[in-house]
């Protein structure tokens, strides 16, 4: 494995959609890691130090707020940029996902090229 | 004179009574007899009471009798029982009668059978609870059912653009059309959810405004540079009218303002095939009015007071162009009353449309 590559990890419960995004991210030079539900992308996110997480809000186990706030609270771990990932456009929880630390949001479905500038805006900080 | 108003009395639609001073029965008309199955010979001479009531607060018969020892007459509510026992509702005029001394003599009522009207405004009363209900339902329906569309249309997005990036290998040009008029589709389904959300909000009243002090001239710029490319595309030409000096600020939200020009622009780019499309401001002494027209085919005097209705399409031509959602319009008249603003149009077929817009200079926060 190319240890050059930036680890993203991906928390989301809709497998189909993080297999594509993987597709996505790695022609885009990024190692992929991914998670299911909120308690194994916390997990993930302690145990492979990513360099950015992508994060759905509703997700089993804990939702993608708590997973937020639980990293961005951390000492250890709130350097890591967090994109929110999520269906949910309202302002209300997008605001939300904002208050609790996130460094940006995606809506759902969304443009390739708007996620890959994210991330890598975010990566190179 | 006195037979006359006698006649008056006896023929009246309302209910008459007389009581003494001690509250008994002296004089009831036919109207009395009608509504309450008690006879004039039986109540004469009897307690108003045997009209009974329902029990009302120390405080209710304080403001009556506070109200007609004063020299006013009392008016009010009363639930009461006829003869045979059904309940009523009694809208009563109550007043005092007294004498030379100033004694009083007797009480005179003038009441009205309520009951009907009181049932109906309950019925309307419940009927609007209903609605509102429903309407809460529906609101709610709309954008539970938009979140879950949202989450498979952005896997076969993701899926289609992947394919059409070329990530997955190259792909022929018959390949790259039909995928990207599904990519295409894709998008109108996600602006029609969005526009569903965004007038089910409009309805429900829960939009918030996130109103800030927007510079309009950006504003107006930012709005012109969404739509420079699509404009040349077509040969149109986008003209720009706004004051050169002074301060043009308003207290307003500027995503939801965009979004009202976009959706009216978005429009006028559609149906305009040559000619310009112009936007202008106009300072007034309360108001700040906006424009956007165009030389665009018009709308017809029929359809033009329906134009801010939901889905409402005119004029919509076969081909490529992008496909409306009907939602444009009533969304926009939407953001601009949350705004206390005023939004009309003026249009002739085959000469253009005139969208104009108002905003007070005066924003509540």
């Amino acid at each position: 494995m190319d240890n050059n590559k930036k680890k993203i990890l991906v928390i989301d419960d809709e497998s189909s959609l993080v297999e594509m995004l993987s597709i996505r991210l790695e022609v885009n030079n990024y190692q992929v890691v991914s998670a299911c539900d909120g308690q194994e992308g916390l997990d993930k996110a302690r145990s492979e130090a990513p360099d950015l997480i992508i994060l759905d809000l509703m997700l089993p186990k804990l939702d993608g707020y708590q997973v937020c706030r639980m990293l961005k609270s951390d000492e250890k771990y709130k350097q890591i940029p967090i994109i929110i990932f999520t269906a949910r456009a309202q302002e209300s929880d997008i605001k939300a996902g904002m208050e609790a630390g996130a460094d940006a949001y995606i809506t759902k479905p969304f443009e390739p090229n708007i996620l890959l500038a994210k991330v890598s805006q975010l990566i190179e900080k | 004179m006195l037979v006359a108003l006698n006649r008056a009395v006896e023929q009246s639609p309302a209910v008459v009574d007389i009581t003494d001073k001690n509250g008994i029965l002296t004089y009831v008309n036919p109207k009395f007899e009608e509504l309450t199955g008690y006879s004039a010979a039986e109540a004469i001479g009897r307690s108003s009471r045997i009209l009974k009531f329902e029990h009302r607060e120390p405080e209710f018969y304080k403001e009556l009798w506070e109200t007609i020892l004063s020299g006013k007459t009392w008016h009010g509510e009363f639930h009461r029982q006829k003869k045979d026992g059904t309940f009523y509702w009694e809208d009563d005029h109550i007043s005092a009668v007294r004498d030379l001394k100033g004694q009083i003599t007797s009480f005179i009522a003038v009441k009205e059978d309520i009951t009907e009207r009181k049932r109906m405004l309950e019925e309307l009363e419940e009927k609007n609870r209903e609605l509102f209900k429903l309407d809460t339902l529906k609101s709610e329906f709309v954008s539970v059912v938009s979140h879950e569309l949202r989450t498979p249309l952005s896997i076969i997005k993701e899926g289609v653009s992947l394919v059409l990036d070329g990530v997955i290998g190259e792909i022929n040009p018959t390949q790259n059309k039909i995928l990207t008029t599904s990519k295409n589709n894709i998008d109108r389904l996600s602006r029609i959810i969005n526009s569903l959300l965004d007038i089910s909000k409009i309805e429900s009243g829960r939009v918030e405004l996130k109103k800030k002090s927007v510079d309009l001239r950006a504003l107006i710029k930012t709005v012109v540079s969404l739509f420079e490319a699509g404009a040349r595309e077509k040969g149109l030409e986008i003209r720009v009218s706004v004051p050169p000096k002074g301060e043009l600020n308003l207290y307003v939200d500027e995503d939801r303002i965009i979004q009202v020009f976009t959706n009216l622009i978005g429009n006028s780019l559609k149906f305009t095939e040559k000619g310009h499309i112009g936007i202008s401001l106009l300072q007034k002494e309360n108001e700040v009015e906006f424009t956007v027209s165009d030389t665009g085919i018009g709308i017809s005097s029929e359809d033009l007071p329906k134009v801010f209705g939901k889905f409402m399409q005119f004029g919509r031509v076969a081909g490529n162009g992008e496909k409306g959602t009907g939602l444009g319009l009533s969304i926009a008249k939407g953001l601009i009353g949350l705004h206390n603003g005023r939004i009309w149009v003026e249009s002739q077929v085959g000469k253009g449309s005139r969208f104009i817009f108002t905003l007070p200079k005066q924003q509540p926060a």
